[in-house]
């Protein structure tokens, strides 16, 4: 079992007379990436906030590295870095000023680990630039060098791949995984996109209007998510007759959408269906061109359904 | 202790890093530089007071002219004595030779002495005059004067001080100035029935007699140009020094401080709010360190930044006047009486101590404008109102006070704060004191700080 780095329990929060947080509870552990995924407005930053000590608390406890954040926040702070929103520095300074600004408000850190971390960013080159020269993208990876300057345990990033380009997250990706695979810090990640999780997380708590909705490692999100059915689209000459022609077949479910068919099969015995429904068409002289499993789709919308299509719910 | 250093030195970095604080540290250097030429300025228009009547007139021919063509022999014998004698009005033997003359005024020296003898004394004086016989006419005369007068005409005589024939003269004694202005406050003092006069003049005689008894030929006390102005213009009893020197700068510069505070005002007003508007709040609060430590480190960073701003404002005005009006004085002493205490110090500290008593209004207000800080998220607002109550609360409580007869706001931080105004004596209110104005100021302070306190470590970011 690993080590509980982060663990958050009955966490309520009041912002005037709106109750944003319900009972958060959930651990992060050392070597993970924890997803954190809601929809906007859902309390992820909210919740982050709380955890680094920027707003206060209602109830309930959070602490890091076994120091309560409540009680002993220098000493709690001392094992967390993050980002909250954007990577807001001092404009009028170079990366690297920004960068020793923190360093003397942080125990033990040399000139030698700014350029490592630097380095470990990719910011090595235009450290000396001043950050207003910087773009969207360089910011968020100074405020990663930031946040991981002191060798934290627990690493909070509030929507880190916001503004970077889609080599720059696949970089970002592999930092994150490094240093939580092979440095054995606790990744947190917060985002409203599923599929930005699947790509990096280990496992991920979803949360929905201010309550957490489960805990789930990435393969018992996918399983569950799959449920009993296996939904394929179909591309053909006449989506329509097609329709018709498969109508027969018990147990699947068709409807039209932009002269496709999607369908929906039971996994059970699916392999037979797909052959079947594959001849009805082509039987009924159709021409058939592709049939495609739709997997992936259907994490995302396991998703939106699991947050109550939270995203029409803010406010 | 460490860990608030080194926040203090970030709040450095960052502030020395910002183009607006090197402008306002310019504009600091510009204004104390500006000042003292401004006043250098006016000394150039004013004449200087020394070079009037270097060479006074002794013979006095026109009135001797006059006297003649209007047929008056009295006029014609004394102004032809004065003249044979060769004695200027800014002659010792001017006052002796015109009493002996009959046209002694009471108010001279040897006019009060005639006019308190019960014999005739001019055969005397007449003597003494032609005989230039300085110690002859202070011996005489010693026992007539009024006993506290008595003092100045034994010093004179025991350290053998001669009067001046040109009291205006480049070689004039500088003690021949104090010791006369000694005697005339004497006498003076013996004629007036005020109380408040008598005190005035009593205090007048003390400083002259500090100054010859510690042989302080200069005194930066009243060098001032309102202090050279009023000397001028009315008959204040003010021993000065009737020549412009850098201290006719440096004892005016301390207003330049008022708007040091204005700078300051900009700095305390922003070094809180410009985190928020900024957004660096969130990585400022981040760190292992308390909120509590963070405010006061920005706290401690307003007020040594004031303090340096102060003094180098002094320093830049001290420099400046030293290299318009010449280091000359530089060592001179401030010398003044109050209620019969004098007090005697270092011209240079003198001032520096005026620097730092304006410097409280400066500390006031900048608390003001950080509690205001950290309580509103815009600079611009902290800034605006710190500098609104710094240059017009006084004006408001004036108002209140003069137009509609408010006394309460005496307990306003507005009439309270200028403590270095209060301790000259230049208050709005009758009765106010420097210890009342202590109390009003400190209970502010803590208003202001706890204010900023409370707001900075409890709220959410």
């Amino acid at each position: 079992m690993p080590e509980t780095v982060l663990k958050i329990e009955n966490l309520n929060k009041t912002l005037g007379k709106r109750h944003i947080l319900h009972d958060i509870s959930f651990d992060a552990y050392a070597g993970e990436v924890f997803g954190f995924l809601g929809p906007n407005g859902a309390g992820k930053t909210t919740t982050i906030k709380c955890a680094v000590g920027l707003i206060s608390i209602d109830s309930g406890t959070i602490s890091i590295g076994g120091r309560e954040v409540s009680e002993d926040f220098e000493g709690a702070m001392a094992q967390v870095g993050g980002i909250v929103e954007n990577p807001e520095m001092y404009k009028f300074l170079t990366a690297r000023q920004n960068l020793e600004q923190y360093a003397r408000m942080r125990d033990g850190i040399t000139k030698e680990r700014i350029d490592e971390v630097l380095k470990i960013v990719g910011l090595a080159n235009r450290a000396d630039e001043k950050i207003s020269k910087y773009s969207l993208g360089m910011r968020q990876r100074a405020g990663v060098a930031q946040a991981i300057l002191h060798k934290p345990k627990v690493l909070i990033l509030d929507e880190p791949t916001n503004g970077l380009d889609p080599a720059g997250i696949k970089e970002l990706r592999d930092i994150l995984k490094h240093l939580a695979h092979e440095e054995g810090v606790c990744v947190i990640v917060s985002s409203h996109l599923m599929s930005e999780m699947e790509l990096m997380c280990d496992r991920v708590g979803i949360i929905a209007q201010g309550k957490m909705l489960g805990v789930y490692t990435l393969e018992e999100l996918m399983n569950s998510s799959n449920g009993e059915n296996e939904r394929y689209l179909i591309r053909c000459g006449d989506a329509q007759k097609a329709m018709e022609a498969i109508a027969d077949i018990e147990g699947i479910e068709s409807t039209l959408s932009d002269d496709q068919l999607e369908i929906s099969v039971p996994i059970e015995g699916a392999k037979e269906t797909i052959s079947r429904i594959n001849r009805q068409i082509v039987l009924a002289e159709i021409p058939l061109y592709e049939v495609n499993l739709l997997e992936k789709k259907k994490l995302e919308e396991a998703f939106i359904e699991m947050t109550g299509n939270g995203g029409d719910q803010i406010g | 202790m460490g860990k608030l250093t080194a926040l203090v030195k970030n709040e450095y970095i960052k502030q020395l890093k910002k183009r607006s604080t090197i402008i306002i540290l310019i504009l600091t250097a510009i204004v104390s530089v500006g000042f003292t030429g401004i006043v250098k300025l006016s000394t150039l228009e004013m004449s200087d007071p020394e070079l009037d009547d270097h060479t006074p007139d002794t013979s006095y021919s026109v009135e001797i002219e006059d006297a003649r063509r209007n047929g008056d022999d009295t006029s014609l014998e004394y102004y032809t004595f004065l003249s044979e004698q060769g004695i200027s009005t800014a002659d010792w033997r001017y006052d002796p030779a015109v009493t002996a003359l009959g046209e002694g005024s009471f108010d001279s020296v040897a006019g009060y002495v005639q006019k308190n003898s019960s014999e005739d004394i001019s055969g005397r004086f007449r003597d003494f005059v032609i005989n230039k016989d300085w110690k002859g006419y202070y011996g005489f005369i010693k026992d007539k004067l009024p006993e506290e007068a008595r003092w100045a005409v034994e010093f004179r005589l025991e350290n053998d001080i001669a009067p001046d024939e040109n009291m205006y003269s480049e070689d004039a004694d500088w003690r021949n100035v104090q010791l006369d202005q000694y005697l005339q406050y004497a006498l003076k003092k013996s004629k007036v029935s005020s109380e408040q006069m008598k005190t005035n003049y009593d205090d007048a005689m003390k400083t002259a007699r500090y100054r010859l008894e510690h042989d302080i030929a200069f005194n930066v006390a009243g060098t001032s140009m309102t202090d050279m102005e009023r000397v001028m213009y009315e008959d204040e009893p003010m021993p000065t020094s009737n020549k412009f020197t850098m201290w006719t700068a440096f004892t005016t510069s301390p207003s330049v401080v008022s708007f040091v505070g204005l700078l300051i005002i900009i700095i305390a007003g922003s070094i809180v709010a410009s985190e928020f508007s900024n957004g660096t709040i969130k990585f400022l609060l981040i760190n292992p360190r308390s909120r509590g430590k963070i405010l006061i480190s920005k706290y401690i960073t307003v007020i040594t930044a004031g303090l340096v701003m102060i003094v180098l404002c002094f320093i830049v005005s001290l420099l400046t006047a030293g290299l318009m009006f010449g280091f000359g004085e530089a060592g001179a002493t401030y010398v003044k009486t109050t209620a019969g205490e004098t007090t005697a110090v270092p011209g240079i500290l003198y001032i520096f101590g005026q620097y730092m008593l304006k410097g409280v209004y400066v500390l006031v207000m900048a608390t003001f404008s950080f509690a205001l800080s950290s309580l509103v998220k815009s600079s611009s607002l902290a800034i605006g109102l710190g500098i609104f109550a710094m240059t017009m609360g006084e004006s408001v409580v004036m108002m209140l006070k003069q137009a509609f007869g408010i006394d309460a706001v005496r307990y306003t931080i507005f009439a309270n704060y200028d403590i270095q105004s209060i301790a000259s004596g230049q208050t709005i209110f009758a009765g106010q004191t420097i210890g009342f104005a202590l109390i009003i100021i400190a209970i502010h302070m803590v208003v202001f700080l706890l204010t900023a306190w409370d707001g900075f470590t409890r709220r959410d970011v």
